[in-house]
């Protein structure tokens, strides 16, 4: 999973929190219909391409380094996303599924925390998943 | 496709696939508007009866453990619902502890509640997250839903009353048929209708156990679709003591669960 992780996505940035834009279809009756906000699956990170687009997609200033692709066994399914809009920086407060390749963890002041470059990230369990939201640096 | 063009579609369907299909009058050739309102609005007390027997079998189950392989339409890029599938193995013991490991193409995580205590963990990053909610499962999962947005598809099982979020504002419900094609067994399939949602579940003619559910959500664009699949049912299992409690693996670091926020308090 991580190799394939590595080779096929992902550097997703969304500037607005993950949680809210995203959709999703689950078969759970008792919540009783659509809820957008709320409703976001957060597959595993090889799948983070289309999953965390749907997020990018509806947010503004919405980044994606490189189109995502969806490997299964077979068929491959090639997803095919607008051209990617590279960003500099990635923007504090926003978002991604899967750490950029060469971040690492680092505790400080009793809280964890991840850095690639000059970039800080702050992990936390949501909407079915882990994400990493940029933070300035603690 | 008109309703009626559907449900003759699908009764014929039956006919040709089916030893034996069960549409109490409702492929009647005639096409008096008035009888289609009433078809609509109807709710058949053969539906009711077996959701019904469906849930009084779980919920007074004391424990259960079950495989749920989960479907879930996400939004692409291009607005296309896509699908992703998820695999759950579940253990439950009333009336409040829940052990759920997720993977397949979903993030891999494992959900514990001991009655006490809300911990998710993510085994592959060593990263997890605990909270202590101690109101009972079916308020836990719903503030866990609330306040995080996580949940599960297979939620409406586990509940303590299966069936009361499900017959909440029905407009229908219908008998279609038994079904030998889902989950290697007899099942009653069943169709209901709420005002935002259709859904059919198909429930084992013997045992009473859900075997598959299947969600449309009609007010959304391109009529989104959920479904999980059950399997691999054992009801009150022998079930290890700590089975729902999380002791932190070596190495494992514990961060916070993230709060969802409204666009406009941003």
């Amino acid at each position: 999973m991580r190799s394939k992780t590595a080779r096929l996505i992902v550097g997703i940035v969304a500037a607005a929190p993950m949680v809210l834009p995203a959709q999703g279809a689950s078969a759970w009756i008792a919540v009783g219909g659509w809820h957008p906000h709320f409703a976001v699956y957060h597959p595993a990170p090889c799948y983070g391409g289309v999953a965390a687009a749907a997020v990018a997609g509806m947010a503004v200033g919405a980044a994606i380094a490189r189109p995502p692709v969806y490997v299964a066994p077979a068929p491959t399914v090639i997803v095919n996303n607008p051209a990617p809009v590279v960003i500099a920086q990635p923007v504090v407060g926003s978002s991604i599924t899967v750490l950029p390749a060469g971040a690492h963890a680092l505790n400080v002041n009793g809280k964890e925390y991840y850095q690639a470059g000059s970039t800080w990230y702050h992990p936390a369990f949501g909407n079915n998943g882990v994400y990493y939201t940029v933070v300035p640096a603690p | 496709m008109t309703r009626r063009n559907t449900i003759t579609v699908a009764l014929l369907s039956a006919l040709a696939f089916s030893s034996l299909a069960v549409w109490a009058g409702t492929a009647k050739s005639g096409s008096d508007p008035a009888a289609v309102k009433d078809a609509k609005d109807r709710k058949d007390e053969r539906a009711l009866a077996a959701l019904k027997e469906m849930s009084d079998t779980l919920a007074k189950a004391q424990g259960m453990r079950f495989r749920a392989d989960s479907a879930v339409a996400i939004a692409s890029p291009t607005s296309q619902w896509v699908k992703v599938f998820g695999v759950s193995q579940v253990t439950l013991h009333r009336p409040d502890q829940l052990y759920v490991e997720t993977g397949g193409d979903m993030f891999t995580q494992t959900f514990y509640y001991d009655g006490k205590t809300v911990t998710m963990y993510a085994p592959t990053e060593k990263l997890y997250a605990s909270e202590p909610i101690q109101r009972g499962l079916d308020e836990t999962l719903a503030q866990i839903y609330q306040k995080h947005g996580t949940y599960f598809s297979f939620t409406d099982v586990v509940m303590s009353v299966p069936q009361q979020a499900m017959i909440k504002d029905l407009t229908s419900a219908q008998l279609v048929g038994e079904s030998t094609s889902v989950g290697g067994v007899t099942t009653t399939h069943l169709a209901f209708a709420k005002p935002n949602l259709e859904w059919e579940i198909w429930i084992g003619a013997d045992d009473h156990l859900p075997r598959r559910l299947d969600v449309t959500y009609t007010d959304v664009d391109g009529r989104p679709t959920g479904s999980v699949t059950f399997s691999e049912w054992k009801l009150n299992p022998t079930i290890a003591p700590d089975r729902f409690v999380f002791t932190p693996p070596e190495g494992a670091k514990r961060i916070e669960f993230s709060k969802l926020e409204a666009p406009a308090k941003n």
